[in-house]
């Protein structure tokens, strides 16, 4: 296990060449990765959302494409769609594939697109499959779907859908650096730019080996079920909550658990895990009533009132 | 993976014993007081195995619903989440869950009986024990009673006002009475007053006391005052003018 620590530790460091602080933020990237997950990172201008996921694609080894949407960005726009090519005096249909077809792609903005265009990375994320007219094509893996959207500037925004949203592992709240990592991010990049070189810390392969150890990450009985009763609860807590995390937010939280388990060399499943991982899994998942919302409670507020109910 | 199974059955099996050991100290504890309570209140004193034995039947079940993994990493920090980890999914077959065992394993040589016995509240319990142990024989031989709550009056059944009969016959009423070695009087054998003592802790006469056992000689005396009382007939009290009348009755009576 301290292997894998060392591995995790050398990305992070890796990462920080790039990146100043948000090592939480990396931490929780790294388990959505290592979930087979999509993580949406929501969190305002200027916060190195999209340097941060397109800097863990180079360390991975990882074929990155990058989506902007926009409202009038069309679903043949992310899968790819049929075109004409003409080769020795023959015309015939040609499959292009969009931006999709990558191992991360980095869907920036996602709440710009409409829902229609949204619903295009639905099939993507859940069945790591695309399907244009009749054809059905396989993604290549390790397939992870990276949104980020702002929570300011809403108008001509088309909030997710609770299906899509649901999708996502994680949803991750990027928060502004403080005041000694922002000098840091000022002395780096307003100053000559350095080329950074950057060490490729896995592979498509370790990835996938690395996955599959996520699963064996053994869990005792008490943790496991008190992350169903965390779940539970927020369909249960009436008084604040109107809508609940569904049963794969239970899913979410066990292997988000074992993962940060891994990332932290540890071979077991600690109680800990639950309580910093409930946060970026359920905040996407719940909706909060207007009693709660009269009293100015965010989503995070009554996430930490549950947990706190539930030791 | 068969190794690690065996060092959680050990611990079981450990936790189990001394765990029964407690309750057992505890419920010989609840046994004292209640029986020293029963005592001084003129209950019988076994009447004590009743709550003792509740107290045991609890305390045994919570105690083997509890998960005893949670109480060694209660007394021992380092195993704290690791235990309970490696023992709920023993026989899981993986590298990542072998290194657990075998971490626990090692961990677990560290951890010492010694963790679970506190010796001060042990013997505190032992020497609560010897103390009430005490107190019992002391009330016991001092025959000390605070309260009579088990002496109430019995019933008084044979009350003679609440007889009746069929027949010249007179109810007797029983003599009670609170002295347990009866009235001097009863005891007297000829003209010597026996000497028993009974104890009151184990109700046993002890012979030795009494001495040697005396030939005493009896001589018979017939009461002075004997005498035999003529029957009546029945028939004196007829009046004279209706004796036939009645004796005519009677031979209707037979013949019919």
């Amino acid at each position: 296990m301290k292997n894998y620590k060392q591995i995790f530790d050398e990305l992070q460091k890796e990462t920080g060449k790039i990146i100043v602080g948000q090592e939480s933020i990396i931490e929780q990237i790294l388990i959505a990765i290592l979930c087979d997950g999509n993580a949406l990172l929501e969190g305002y201008p200027g916060l190195a959302k999209t340097l941060m996921v397109r800097t863990l694609a180079q360390l991975m080894d990882l074929k990155f494409s990058r989506i902007q949407n926009t409202p009038d960005l069309m679903p043949s726009d992310i899968t790819g769609t049929y075109i004409i090519e003409e080769s020795s005096g023959k015309r015939q249909f040609k499959f292009q594939p969009g931006p999709i077809f990558a191992n991360v792609v980095l869907a920036d903005e996602i709440n710009r697109a409409t829902p229609k265009t949204q619903s295009a990375l639905l099939e993507a994320m859940q069945e790591k499959q695309v399907t244009v007219g009749t054809n059905t094509f396989k993604l290549d893996l390790p397939f992870f779907v990276l949104a980020t959207q702002n929570p300011i500037e809403q108008e001509g925004t088309y909030p997710l859908p609770e299906a899509q949203a649901d999708r996502f592992l994680l949803k991750i709240s990027v928060v502004y650096p403080n005041y000694e990592q922002e000098l840091q991010i000022v002395d780096k990049y307003a100053s000559e730019l350095k080329d950074q070189k950057l060490k490729v810390m896995l592979n498509k392969n370790h990835l996938l080996t690395l996955q599959g150890l996520v699963r064996q990450v053994p869990i005792a009985n008490d943790i496991k079920q008190r992350a169903v009763k965390i779940v539970l609860a927020t369909r249960a807590n009436k008084e604040v909550i109107q809508y609940g995390a569904s049963p794969r937010a239970s899913i979410g939280m066990i292997l988000a658990s074992k993962a940060r388990a891994l990332i932290q060399g540890r071979n077991h499943v600690s109680n800990e895990d639950l309580n910093m991982l409930a946060y970026p899994i359920l905040r996407h998942r719940i909706i909060l009533n207007f009693e709660a919302e009269r009293k100015g409670m965010s989503k995070d507020d009554a996430i930490k009132n549950i947990l706190d109910k539930i030791k | 993976m068969k190794q690690f199974s065996n060092v959680v059955k050990e611990i079981n099996k450990t936790l189990n014993e001394m765990i029964l050991f407690e309750n057992i100290v505890n419920t010989t504890l609840v046994f004292l007081v209640f029986y020293l309570i029963l005592s001084v209140m003129d209950f019988h004193p076994l009447l004590a195995s009743i709550p003792s034995l509740m107290y045991l039947g609890f305390y045994s079940y919570m105690s083997s619903k509890s998960s005893k993994p949670l109480i060694i990493e209660g007394k021992y920090a380092p195993l704290r989440e690791k235990l309970r980890t490696a023992a709920d999914n023993v026989g899981m077959n993986n590298p990542i869950a072998e290194e657990l065992e075998y971490e626990v394993t090692t961990e677990m040589k560290n951890v010492g009986l010694s963790m679970f016995i506190n010796p001060k509240i042990l013997s505190y319990k032992i020497f609560a024990a010897i103390i009430l142990s005490f107190m019992i024989i002391f009330a016991a031989t001092l025959d000390l009673k605070l309260l009579e709550f088990a002496r109430q009056k019995v019933p008084d059944i044979f009350d003679t006002k609440n007889l009746k009969g069929v027949g010249n016959f007179v109810a007797v009423k029983l003599n009670t009475s609170e002295d347990i070695y009866g009235k001097n009087d009863v005891a007297k054998l000829g003209d010597k007053e026996l000497n028993i003592r009974i104890k009151p802790v184990d109700f046993k006469v002890n012979v030795r006391e009494d001495g040697e056992a005396t030939q005493q000689e009896f001589e018979t005396v017939f009461p002075k005052e004997l005498a035999v009382k003529e029957t009546v007939a029945y028939e004196e009290n007829i009046p004279q003018e209706q004796q036939e009348l009645v004796k005519n009755y009677f031979k209707k009576l037979a013949e019919g």
